[in-house]
């Protein structure tokens, strides 16, 4: 792990950690977090107020600023603060005695650990994971909910200022604190494994991380209960609506800036850890392609989020300073907003389904019993994905009034997309081919991926072309597009990881025959919500409306009832993970018998992951090929010592 | 759940086994210089707005800034002249260190920190007397948005100069290791050169 | 994330602060001079600016990947147990390749681990379709392994790395070898002479290498051409 420097007067184990001698409130936690996170928010009120009332400005009590400044932003750092994110990088520098490899805060023992600022990798993976299921439930009842207004034409029992703030809020704890996040939960437990290291590069800069997630979730849904209701711009939140909506629009505005940060500081340590930690002799073209996915999408992420930080900035500065980014009489360009926001937003998505490619690569190779296709090329692809995703933003634009000569290079680069995608679904098809396949739930659910991901991208061909964006923006056939690549593909991988990984993870397996009923539960109601999305779109019904004409009622019923049943089959998915980590059957070390290093440890894996990093004398697919090894294992007498054989 | 790890495990006093160097750079060299990759795609993102407003929009103006406004090009001459020199200092306690000159690197350092301060005050005083807010268009936006973007980054720079100051003055730091002034120093040349940048774009072109 | 000995593919210059700095002088100079050549007219300065930038791409790909750290190969002496590793491919059944290893095994006991890389061409290499080559790796192997043998040796045998300096760094990882053989074609022949395989061996490895330099002919040929060059 990276040391900043030796100081030769360390004062005894445990010296980089508070002693936890200390009375509740003081000791790191949520006691003390809680009271910090009150206490700053008090320094930004009188902060904000004493300056305002020394300028002279006028209302000295600016909720705007005040929220903005003490509640959503020194606020939750108090709460960091309080729950000791930051207390070894406060004693250094205090310019105090540090031990870098001080170990205090490593690793789970009891339940309670899940809920400290951890440095373990393999417990923020499991942090993150529950975190994110926990929005993608909030997330996933809002949609319910709104889908109960649509079921029927007129207004029920919602208002249209209220239906906007649900499908806002659906949106963007789906996007920015579910399947992101998720993807580098997953990545989080499995990468430094597959790598042979012992942790991430920064495991304490991996905790704040962490920590920055539940922030950006409760943040959103704090904005419920601002005057003024939810933000109800979208997730999309343009400019000029965004700046002159009520105060909860803020809430989104940071919320994604805590999101982005979360991102961005995993990213940087996934491609560090990537870079400088890998084990003897795994070049680049020996890594999993879980790794490569990884390592493609923490370039996607350091390079394009800091744009929607950006665009986001430029709407408060509207709102708060009076700013003319995007006020036109003043000099503004308004589809400057679009532009900036969309340069990440595209990224964006290839950040939502790149990590899922990793996943699909690791089942379908080790559940076929075959070694992947094409493995080079697959790897090629994902970086051919990476270049082309920044060139294709402005199709989300195509009908937004910008430049005509703009729309024909960006319908062309977004039709070239679809070269490198389907080089991967053609290896996957390849590697299944002749395979010995093994359909467990794992299997089922990437098999479920391929379809519907594939329905999923050819709807995104269609839309790659100009005259039928024109005629399909805005419109449900938006809507079934993205639930497709979204849900039929993002989702389904994260489902997909989750089983094949669980009995890594928690040392249990699940059951086998519930994970196939939450598949064909899933596979069934999701193509039935969403499908018919497709035809209702093209016929004319918009979206992001809790109103439309007579003529969609039979469908959208259908699409409500539908969408309910998807509802449900989460349920035997989270009955299934909270009853077999309880007390499901003990779990051996390599179930899948993988080669990839994280399954030639114990189940779970050991607190330091390796007693002696191994090493790697092959590739990580050699199924079937005699004498083919990934990895040697030498740890002296641990129970898994052994080589990875085919 | 755990209780299982820990049977298996009791007794993990052993630390873990030292990772694989799989690189020649040091992990946070090569964190720092990606983290300053990701504040300069930040920069492009409020680059990409001036351009909008200056070049993009159909009633630009015609001249930068718009008449009867002006930007103070020699004071910020002056600053930019601070700010490279502050680079030089920073460079020079780096070296010094690096021969184990300690008076060297804690002059260079408090150098390094006084020129900082030196440019916050001075950007401070024009924004006082430039003449126009925040709220008077859009070339203002863009004005006091890379300037201030850029201001916050040398508060943030100042910060992590006055730890290793701290720290330096304690006693800290050796011709091996270092890393606790080089990454703060890499940083300041990242906040220099995003100055020229914006110096050259904002004030000069 | 360059190859072992290959062209690079992307080197990253910046790896301290050194190098921000010298990047700072950089920036000064660059701008400096696009804001002087402004001055003066627009489209000088962008020709200007045009210059300039290529110059600094062209430097940033300019750089060699400096050699790997010399890497120690751990000892494991077993009594008078001589352990070779030999790497060679269609020289595999060479003559002269068996006079070399019956040498260095004359009057100890021997282990022997012979590698043959499974060569592959670059089309092949890129799509990662290896069968082939395995296949016809572990042919020549089994001709090879039967006919030392024949000659009394002690021997094993591995298909390894398309990349016949991979293939010797990852056996070298199991099989801790007192001296390694590589066996080439003659020179102007031999594809890993032309890219220095024995010379990144002997430098990247403290195990000491002989060349030896024979050609794909059978065991029925008379000991003709091709020297043994110790290490």
């Amino acid at each position: 792990m990276s040391v900043i420097e030796h100081t030769s007067h360390d004062a005894g184990h445990g010296s980089g950690a508070p002693p936890n001698r200390r009375n509740i409130l003081m000791r790191p936690g949520f006691v003390r977090a809680a009271w910090c996170f009150a206490l700053f928010f008090l320094v930004g009120l009188y902060l904000v107020a004493g300056i305002r009332w020394l300028a002279g400005w006028d209302p000295v009590y600016d909720w705007n600023i005040i929220v903005l400044v003490g509640g959503l932003t020194l606020a939750p750092i108090g709460f960091l603060l309080g729950l000791g994110s930051f207390d070894y990088w406060l004693y250094w520098i205090s310019g105090r005695p540090t031990i870098p490899d001080d170990h205090a805060n490593h690793g789970a023992h009891t339940w309670k650990d899940y809920f400290k600022v951890n440095t373990d990798h393999k417990v923020i993976g499991v942090q993150y994971l529950v975190t994110t299921f926990i929005f993608f439930t909030l997330g996933g009842l809002m949609a319910m909910l709104f889908r109960a207004e649509l079921a029927q034409p007129g207004m029920q029992f919602m208002d249209n200022q209220t239906y906007n703030g649900l499908v806002s809020m659906h949106a963007a704890l789906m996007i920015f604190v579910f399947i992101i996040p998720a993807f580098a939960g997953l990545a989080n437990f499995a990468v430094p494994l597959m790598l042979g290291a012992p942790d991430m590069a920064f495991p304490r800069l991996n905790a704040l991380s962490f920590w920055f997630l539940p922030i950006a979730g409760t943040m959103f849904l704090c904005s419920f209960l601002a005057p003024g209701g939810a933000f109800a711009t979208g997730w999309t939140s343009y400019a000029p609506l965004a700046s002159e909506q009520p105060i909860g629009q803020i809430f989104f505005n940071m919320g994604v800036q805590w999101a982005g940060a979360s991102s961005i500081l995993t990213a940087l340590n996934f491609l560090v850890t990537i870079i400088t930690m890998r084990a003897p002799g795994m070049t680049f073209w020996r890594m999993p392609l879980l790794v490569w996915a990884n390592f493609t999408t923490s370039l996607l992420v350091v390079i394009a989020t800091p744009f929607i930080a950006g665009s986001q900035f430029f709407v408060m500065f509207d709102r708060i300073m009076h700013t003319s980014f995007f006020v036109p009489a003043d000099g503004g360009y308004v589809l400057g907003y679009q532009h900036i926001f969309w340069f990440y937003s595209h990224p964006a998505v290839y950040i939502m389904i790149l990590p899922g490619f990793g996943i699909i690569s690791e089942i379908i190779s080790v559940m076929s019993r075959k070694p992947i296709f094409g493995y080079r090329l697959m790897a090629m692809s994902l970086l051919g994905i990476l270049v082309l995703g920044f060139s294709v933003w402005a199709h989300h634009m195509f009908v937004a009034g910008m430049a005509d000569w703009l729309r024909v290079p960006m319908m062309i680069s977004t039709l070239l997309i679809a070269v490198p995608t389907g080089v991967k679904v053609f290896s996957w098809l390849a590697t299944l081919w002749e395979g010995r396949i093994k359909l467990n739930t794992p299997m089922l659910f990437s098999l479920g991926f391929i379809s519907m991901f594939v329905i999923g991208g050819l709807s995104g061909i269609y839309l790659a072309s100009v005259p039928i964006t024109i005629h399909a923006s805005d419109t449900y056939f938006i809507v079934a597009h993205i639930h497709y690549v979204l849900f039929g593909g993002s989702v389904l991988t994260v489902f997909a990881g989750i089983y094949y990984w669980f009995p890594k993870m928690t040392g249990r397996m699940y059951n086998e025959r519930l994970g196939k009923l939450h598949f064909w539960l899933t596979f069934i109601s999701f193509n039935l919500t969403f499908f018919p999305m497709h035809w209702v779109g093209l016929v004319g019904m918009p979206r992001r409306v809790a109103d439309y004409s007579d003529r969609f009622a039979d469908l959208n019923l259908f699409v409500t009832i539908s969408s309910f049943a998807l509802g449900a089959s989460v349920v035997v998915f989270f009955y299934n993970m909270i009853v077999s980590w309880a007390r499901g059957p003990i779990a051996e070390s390599n179930p899948w018998r993988a080669m990839t290093l994280e399954w030639q440890v114990s189940s779970p894996p050991p607190i330091f992951n390796f007693d002696e990093i191994p090493q790697v004398v092959g590739g990580p697919y050699e199924y079937g090929v005699p004498g083919a090894r990934h990895a040697i294992l030498t740890g002296g007498g641990t129970p898994a010592a052994k080589e990875a054989h085919a | 759940m755990s209780a299982h790890a820990e049977a298996l495990h009791g007794g993990d006093h052993h630390g873990p086994p030292p990772a694989n160097q799989s690189s020649r750079i040091a992990p946070t060299i090569l964190g720092m210089f990606l983290f300053i990759g990701t504040e300069a795609m930040l920069f492009g993102s409020f680059f990409a707005a001036y351009f909008f407003v200056r070049v993009v929009n159909p009633d630009a103006p015609s001249t930068w800034p718009p008449a009867p406004n002006e930007f103070p090009q020699f004071v910020a001459g002056i600053n930019t002249a601070i700010l490279v020199t502050s680079s030089f200092t920073m460079h020079w306690a780096l070296q010094s260190i690096k021969r184990n000159n300690r008076r060297g690197l804690q002059a260079g350092l408090l150098l390094t920190i006084l020129m900082g301060t030196a440019f916050l005050l001075t950007q401070f005083i024009e924004y006082a007397h430039i003449g126009f807010n925040t709220s008077d268009g859009a070339f203002a936006s863009v004005f006091f948005g890379l300037t201030g973007l850029h201001g916050a980054h040398v508060l943030v720079g100042l910060l992590l100069l006055t730890f290793a100051a701290n720290r330096a003055f304690r006693g800290h730091y050796s011709p091996e290791h270092h890393h606790g002034v080089e990454l703060p120093g890499i940083y300041w040349h990242f906040v220099d050169v995003m100055w020229i940048v914006v110096y050259v774009t904002v004030y000069l072109i | 994330m360059s190859g072992v000995y290959r062209g690079v593919v992307v080197q990253n210059p910046f790896k301290s602060e050194d190098a921000a700095f010298r990047f700072v002088l950089g920036t000064i100079v660059y701008f400096a001079l696009i804001v002087v050549a402004s001055l003066i007219a627009t489209w000088l300065a962008f020709i200007v600016f045009l210059v300039l930038t290529g110059a600094a791409l062209a430097m940033l790909r300019g750089r060699k990947e400096p050699q790997p750290p010399r890497e120690h190969v751990e000892r494991v002496a077993v009594e008078d147990t001589w352990r070779v590793l030999v790497i060679a491919n269609e020289t595999l059944q060479g003559h002269d390749l068996r006079n070399e290893i019956v040498r260095m095994a004359d009057r100890v006991a021997e282990d022997v681990l012979v590698v043959c890389p499974a060569l592959n061409s670059m089309v092949r290499t890129w799509t990662s379709d290896e069968d082939g080559a395995r296949e016809a790796a572990a042919a020549r192997l089994q001709a090879a392994l039967e006919a030392l043998e024949g000659a009394g040796l002690r021997v094993r045998g591995e298909i390894g790395d398309g990349d016949p300096l991979q293939a010797l760094e990852d056996a070298l990882r199991s099989f801790s070898a007192d001296a390694i053989i590589i066996s080439t074609h003659p020179a102007g022949s031999s594809n890993w002479l032309e890219r220095g395989v024995v010379e990144a061996a002997r430098s990247r490895f403290d195990v000491p290498v002989t060349h030896v330099v024979g050609d794909s002919t059978t065991n029925d040929l008379p000991a003709d051409p091709g020297h043994a060059q110790p290490a």
